[in-house]
């Protein structure tokens, strides 16, 4: 394996708590929501443009968090209330749910009722934008009981008005807006992300110029940037394997991570 | 995994972009810088004759367009002559006063301090407004001013002519002004000269009436009435007398 196949993995978008990457604003972001906690919150809203860092921060709070609270994740939307119900009463139940068992939505409040006091559960909430509004009333409802907790994540755009207006306006607590990096940041993931998977000259090849030019095709978004770098290691793979006379290993290629972005469609020809 | 060749070809083509751009940039804005300073060359040659005869003499042209009409103001005691038609008059001015090259210039019915340009062209007048739009006047101001002017013209007028169409102008012109002392003075004079005129006694009698002298004003049509069985006087007598509006 080259060095840039391995500079190329260092990039792959996906969720991995060993390459969580702390930057001043997502240390920020975290101690927030983790000071949240510890308040009588009903529900919290986390929100951002995609590629921010949401799923990586609720991730990371219920790694940590896991043990010490009730907390549960649902990393992906649940579409159907038959599925939500499922998953409500995993959660208020602790056991799975019986085959051809039918509850009705009535019973988990009236159940939330009954452990009112004796329990306290947090559920983190991604990619909420998709759920059905029926089921954000749900949730709402629920989070109205004092027992169920929610950190709703969800993409910053119209749909955040929605949610924010019709659902649950006057029981957000709080929320937290989670920003593109500024170029300092850019430059401290992209190094760190490298410095992971031990490419050390890669990671020192790249300078501030490079950095610019990312920054501008990507506006500080983490997952336009990883893709960015990824198509980039691709297209030295090909070079490398094709023609090796078209790049120095002693510097990083500019005319590549211009190919690179207009591969991605950051740039426009 | 991209088509690289291809890929390259576009990058390629990005690279031209982006040294044309610059250069097409710098080509638009001279090319914009020259053709800005052609103009502004132009347009001070051509100005600057005009400026320097406007700045000794001003030749006075009544223009055909509406009037512009603006009071420029000039307290030390300037050298303008009344000019009607065709007329020239010597006027010194400063850097800050407009071009009355292409203006015709009245003797003004307000302080002597002022001056009262009039006649513009519309390209002008545009420039004028926005120069001295704190003390340009409104349309109707001007109109106002416009139709005094014509009137002061016919009362100067009328002590050489004695012609009644003209003092009956000038009474109707009163009393439209609401002046009616003046109008009921003016239909008077018509009166004396021709004594048939039905609109004569009409203004006199409104003027009357709205004086407050109902009674003459009904005196007056019923007699006028009497003798020539006029249709107005008869419609402005009842008018009168059922204690109508009169306009």
């Amino acid at each position: 394996m080259s060095y840039y196949d391995i500079a190329k993995e260092s990039f792959v978008d996906e969720i991995n708590l060993d390459s969580y990457i702390e930057l001043p604003s997502s240390v920020a972001a975290y101690e927030e929501l983790e000071l949240a906690f510890e308040k009588p919150f009903k529900l919290m809203l986390l929100y951002g443009e995609p590629g921010t860092g949401k799923s990586l921060l609720l991730n990371r709070i219920y790694d940590k968090k896991k043990y010490q609270k009730e907390i549960h994740f649902i990393d992906s939307p649940l579409l159907d209330e038959a599925e939500f119900f499922r998953r409500l009463f995993d959660i208020l139940i602790q056991k799975p749910m019986p085959k051809n068992t039918k509850v009705d939505f009535n019973t988990f409040v009236e159940f939330c009722k009954v452990i009112k006091g004796q329990r306290d559960i947090i559920i983190l909430l991604d990619e909420a934008q998709l759920y059905p509004k029926k089921i954000l009333e749900q949730i709402r409802i629920l989070s109205d009981t004092g027992v169920l907790r929610f950190v709703i994540s969800i993409h910053k755009t119209t749909d955040e008005d929605v949610i924010a207006k019709s659902h649950f306006q006057t029981r957000i607590w709080g929320s937290i807006e989670l920003k593109n990096a500024t170029k300092d940041e850019l430059k401290t993931y992209i190094h760190q992300r490298l410095l992971r998977f031990n490419q050390f000259e890669i990671a020192n090849q790249i300078k501030q110029k490079n950095v610019d030019f990312i920054y501008k095709c990507t506006n500080g978004n983490f997952r336009s940037c990883s893709k960015l770098m990824y198509t980039t290691f691709e297209i030295y793979q090909y070079y490398e394997k094709h023609d090796p006379s078209q790049f120095s290993k002693n510097s990083f290629s500019q005319k590549f991570l211009e190919m690179a972005a207009i591969a991605i469609g950051a740039i426009d020809v | 995994m991209y088509d690289i060749p291809e890929l390259e070809k576009k990058w390629r083509k990005y690279k031209r972009n982006q040294i044309k751009k610059p250069i097409i940039i710098s080509i638009v804005s001279v090319l914009l810088i020259g053709g800005i300073s052609a103009i502004v060359l132009t347009y001070i040659n051509s100005s600057s004759p005009k400026e320097s005869v406007s700045k000794k003499t001003t030749t006075v042209a009544k223009s055909d367009d509406k009037p512009a009409m603006v009071i420029v103001k000039n307290s030390s005691n300037p050298n303008v002559k009344q000019s009607s038609n065709q007329q020239t008059t010597s006027n010194t001015q400063s850097d800050n006063e407009i071009d009355l090259s292409k203006a015709t210039i009245v003797k003004p019915n307000v302080p002597d301090d002022e001056i009262r340009v009039i006649g513009f062209d519309k390209k002008e007048k545009k420039e004028i407004e926005k120069k001295y739009s704190d003390i340009l006047l409104p349309t109707n101001a001007t109109k106002d001013i416009q139709e005094r002017e014509h009137i002061k013209e016919l009362e100067e007028k009328f002590k050489e002519s004695q012609d009644p169409n003209d003092s009956l102008e000038i009474a109707k012109y009163y009393y439209k002004k609401g002046n009616y002392k003046k109008a009921e003075t003016w239909a008077v004079n018509t009166n004396n000269i021709d004594g048939d005129l039905e609109d004569s006694w009409l203004i006199f009698a409104k003027a009357r009436f709205k004086q407050g002298f109902r009674i003459d004003a009904i005196k007056v049509l019923q007699s006028f009435y009497d003798e020539t069985n006029s249709q107005k006087a008869k419609k402005l007598l009842d008018k009168i007398r059922r204690g109508k509006n009169v306009d």
